[in-house]
């Protein structure tokens, strides 16, 4: 039984420059049909997790959605499921769709974590970003959801975006903390296929930083998140003690979970599964009380040895060396040579990458993968 | 009865119309309707995979009534169209009182026509020139017979003009073939001598033998003789291709067919052998048997370490159907376990590679190809070094193969092509013009010269209208060195190389350069390093990566960042961990792109 539920919005005001993912520009009338059908989702989907012990709702910009619709999503949530006490309580904003009244709104519901799509405090990348907001919306944003009372906030930042300098990054950084966040996400921005970012990279308009800039800027994110009390516990993620993402953790750590919404992936008893991309065609499976799902797949055993070298270099505490005698896996040998030559170590049982090995922690993944012969 | 009987083959160049006059002989005898011929040209892929057989069986009987009245058995012997294949040719043709020399209007004689056409004078056979393509816009057929008659030296007066494509004289052909081919000589009151010209493995019926019977008789029940190997079977059935396997009671003397006889292994069935009668055996066999050796030599290794046993398995299978290759295993310091192959010439190797690959699913890695070195050493014992890596430190004298090559060009071009004969270490042996704008020159070069870019090289100096072809000399004294490759340092065995010593400087360092393209950046710095002996002549460095991590995994979707990797692990499969660098399979063949 899965204890994590992923609800996803896929509306936003605008798309971003850089954003691949799945999104369409809100309607009203639109929103209110998706709410409808989620909460359909929502109903179906109950008996795979009865008990939740995570809720994370993501897009999109969820935030964008009208009061009743956010209303009838919660209670559709606590209808069907029991969500215990002490559950995290995520959901994905964007500086620009908080107000005094939204922060209010979302404390009622229960939301308990607030991640803010910061992304940057330079008005110039955020532009290049297309972002919505300014910087100074931003801080508005972060002061808004701390005063309202949501101790537990993220804040998303990027490095790498065009133009950034370790100046400015260093100053993203400095102002992130001094909004007193308990979490920080901090991702290299990466220009993904089809995105607009990445037809004007291509077309010479934007140029992305090069190799040993963005080299520095993740080291620079490492030592000044670390001087300022923050843990490194995943790649690209950031928490003071005792505010790591319970959510996410569990996607790292392989957990079962189930997901509603377009484009939302659930994996349940060894099988990942992810709903239609269609908006049309979502509302319309669900009016029949369908499940929207289009792709469902058994992993096989070399493809729970994969997921499982990857998602736990992911984590900075590293692959737990006890599972993986679970697995049959003789990882001790095959890494061998990656220790020697400190790519990786162990530590407390478990196999993680060194610092140098972060940088290239891909091309140590599938090293070891080829060593594991999967 | 022979007096009937008619043994001839084709000798034509690639593209010349061999085997569209081949369909259209067998069309006019009635050995096919014109129906089947395309129900078996489109069936004859999966026909070849299941019996080893196609419509161009080797061999076709054809059945013809001629204009004297008289029926005739006309026996359409097949030969394999490439240089590495010469041996086999000449046992064609020896199976043969005649031959077709088919010469396109336009592009006229070819040097690989020349060849063969020159080893069936040897074999005395009357050849019939057939100039083909006589439709086209282009054709120069006076030129051509003029061509044919100071080339091959044959009279061209009477040549058949003709078109495959448009049945153009196919009857005037079978005509000649009647009229000028002499009938088989033999005697079938003696015993039995009969010449393997091909033989081939069938999942059904173990091997199955062509031949020519020369002498005698033979029927189901003959114990028979391979005289060269020496082993003895008893013969299950005889018959002939009409182009269907149809079994005959007997094969006598001049007639052409097939014999099976239980025989497990191609290898034993050698091509050129006699097969004769074990209790009343031949008093000598058929000549010019010859055990061909393979020229050139290379290293197949699985780069999936455990599919080693699955190579030498798919090796086992194709030595079944293919006895001119050889190999044995090998082990190379960089590269683990594999086999040493060798192959009667370049095209051949690409073929056997190829198959191993799609037939047997396999992922090989081939280090270049090299002749074979003789090597004298101080106590004047020799050795015959198939593999640079294994050349002696220390010798008295090192010698290398040398092949007479022939070349054929339009006067045009001549200049680049004494170049390039001249930049290969050749000696110019003849020159001569063959009608008014074509040049036959004769060059000694070294077979490791010709084997990696000259064929490539001699088609586009020459627009692709050379044509080349070769003969093996035999060995001489040159000065060769090693040529080490080491990659941190440490000597990579299957990159090594031998080369003349004027070439060793600028090669190492072209060499060095073209591995830094090759070899991908890494998780480590990559020294290269050339060195004749303990002397480096080039550095090359391949920075490491600094910097290759995915860093956003989205809500949940493990599956897309999954995939990810193993897109970028995939990249990976074909490459070879050489210690702690991986090589991809070009690194190997990187010396072949070196001028």
């Amino acid at each position: 039984m899965a204890e994590f539920l992923y609800v996803h919005i896929p509306f936003c005001i605008r798309k971003c420059s850089y954003c691949d993912f799945l999104s369409f520009p809100y309607d009203h009338d639109l929103a209110q049909r998706y709410t409808n059908a989620l909460c359909r989702e929502l109903e179906l989907k109950k008996t795979f997790a009865p008990h939740l012990k995570t809720i994370y709702i993501g897009g999109g910009t969820p935030a964008i959605l009208p009061e009743t619709c956010l209303k009838q999503i919660f209670s559709a949530i606590r209808k069907q499921y029991i969500v215990s006490p002490e559950a995290e309580v995520t959901m994905e904003t964007n500086p620009g769709t908080v107000t005094g009244e939204k922060a209010n709104l979302l404390l009622s519901l229960g939301v308990n974590r607030v991640s803010l799509g910061v992304q940057s405090f330079s008005d110039t990348e955020l532009k290049i970003l297309e972002r919505v907001h300014t910087s100074s919306e931003a801080f508005r944003s972060a002061e808004i959801l701390l005063m309202a009372g949501i101790k537990n906030l993220s804040l998303d930042l990027m490095y790498g975006i065009p133009g950034q300098t370790i100046g400015t990054w260093k100053d993203s950084l400095h102002r992130a903390i001094s909004l007193f966040p308990r979490h920080i996400s901090a991702y290299e921005l990466t220009p993904e296929k089809g995105t607009r970012l990445t037809r004007l990279r291509d077309a010479g308009v934007l140029v992305m930083p090069d190799e040993e800039e963005i080299l520095r800027m993740s080291s620079l994110a490492l030592d000044i998140l670390a001087e300022a009390g923050f843990e490194h516990y995943e790649i690209s993620n950031y928490a003071l003690s005792g505010y790591r993402c319970i959510h996410n953790t569990n996607y790292w750590g392989r957990g079962e979970y189930i997901a509603v919404g377009t484009g939302a992936h659930s994996f349940l008893d060894g099988c990942r599964t992810r709903n239609t991309n269609s908006l049309s065609d979502y509302i319309g499976k669900l009016d029949n009380l369908i499940i929207p799902e289009i792709d469902s797949a058994r992993l096989s055993t070399a493809d729970r040895v994969r997921e499982f070298i990857m998602l736990g270099f992911r984590q900075r505490e590293g692959i737990p060396l006890n599972d993986a005698d679970d697995l049959n896996l003789d990882i001790t040998t095959a890494a061998q040579q990656l220790i020697e030559d400190e790519f990786t170590e162990i530590i407390n049982n478990r196999l993680r990458l060194t610092r140098k090995g972060l940088a290239v922690a891909n091309t140590v993944i599938i090293r070891l993968l080829q060593n594991l012969e999967v | 009865m022979t007096k009937n009987i008619r043994n001839f083959s084709i000798i034509a160049h690639i593209d010349h119309g061999k085997s569209t006059l081949a369909d259209r002989l067998l069309e006019y005898t009635g050995a096919l309707s014109k129906r089947e011929m395309q129900a078996q040209v489109l069936d004859s892929m999966d026909l070849e995979r299941e019996r080893g057989i196609t419509i161009k069986a080797h061999a076709v009987r054809l059945a013809y009534r001629a204009d004297d009245g008289n029926d005739y058995v006309l026996n359409l012997i097949d030969t394999p169209g490439h240089v590495d294949f010469s041996y086999e040719v000449s046992r064609s043709l020896a199976s043969c009182e005649g031959a077709l020399l088919i010469v396109d209007a336009s592009q006229g004689v070819e040097a690989q026509t020349l060849a063969n056409a020159y080893l069936a004078v040897e074999h005395n056979l009357e050849m019939i020139p057939v100039i083909n393509k006589i439709d086209l816009p282009s054709a120069d057929p006076e030129r051509v017979k003029e061509q044919i008659e100071d080339a091959v030296g044959i009279d061209s007066t009477d040549a058949i003009l003709a078109s495959a494509k448009e049945g153009i004289g196919t009857k005037e052909i079978l005509e000649a073939i009647v009229k000028k081919v002499p009938p088989p000589p033999g005697d079938e009151h003696k015993p039995l001598k009969a010449l393997i010209f091909d033989s081939w493995f069938d999942n059904y019926q173990g091997v199955i033998v062509l031949v020519r019977v020369f002498d005698g008789r033979v029927r189901a029940g003959s114990r028979i003789l391979l005289m060269a190997i020496g082993t003895s079977f008893e013969v299950l059935q005889v018959g002939i291709f009409s182009p269907k396997m149809t079994p005959v009671e007997e094969l006598a003397a001049g007639e052409v067919g097939y014999i099976i006889a239980s025989i497990k292994n191609v290898a034993d069935t050698k091509i050129g052998d006699t097969i004769t009668d074990v209790n009343k055996p031949a008093a000598e066999p058929c000549p010019g048997y010859k055990d061909i050796k393979p020229m050139v030599f290379c290293g197949f290794y699985p780069t999936i370490t455990h599919q080693y046993e699955n190579l030498r398995d798919a090796l086992n299978k194709l030595r079944l159907n293919d006895s001119s290759f050889t190999f044995e295993p090998e082990t190379s310091l960089a590269l683990g376990f594999g086999f040493r192959c060798g192959f009667l010439g370049l095209l051949h190797m690409e073929i056997i590679q190829e198959r191993l690959e799609r037939e047997f699913d396999l992922s090989l890695l081939s280090t270049a190809p090299t002749v074979v070195y003789r090597v004298t050493l101080q106590d004047g014992s020799v050795e015959y070094v198939e593999n640079p890596a294994s050349l002696p430190e220390q010798y008295e004298m090192i010698e290398e193969p040398f092949v007479l090559t022939t070349i054929f060009v339009p006067k045009d071009f001549i200049g680049p092509i004494l170049d390039l004969c001249q930049e290969k270490r050749g000696t110019q042996k003849s020159f001569h013009f063959i009608g008014k704008d074509r040049i036959k020159v004769e060059y000694e070069l070294p077979l490791n010269e010709i084997l990696w870019d000259f064929y490539d090289k001699l088609k586009s100096f020459s627009k692709g209208y050379a044509s080349m072809d070769y003969d093996f000399l035999g060995y001489r004294e040159s000065d060769l060195v090693k040529l080490n490759i080491m990659l941190n340092s440490e000597v990579v065995d299957a990159l090594s190389l031998i080369v003349h010593k004027d070439k060793a400087y600028y090669k190492g360092r072209q060499l060095a350069e073209k591995l830094r393209e090759i070899i991908p950046r890494q998780m480590y710095e990559v020294a290269i390093q050339a060195a004749i002996g303990n002397k480096v002549i080039a550095r090359e460095t391949v920075k490491a990566i600094r910097k290759d991590v995915l860093a956003k995994c989205y809500g949940g979707d493990i599956t897309r960042k999954r995939k990810l990797l193993e897109k970028q692990k995939e990249g990976k499969k074909r490459m070879k961990q050489v210690g702690r660098v991986e090589l991809p399979q070009e690194a190997f063949l990187a010396v072949l792109k070196v001028k």
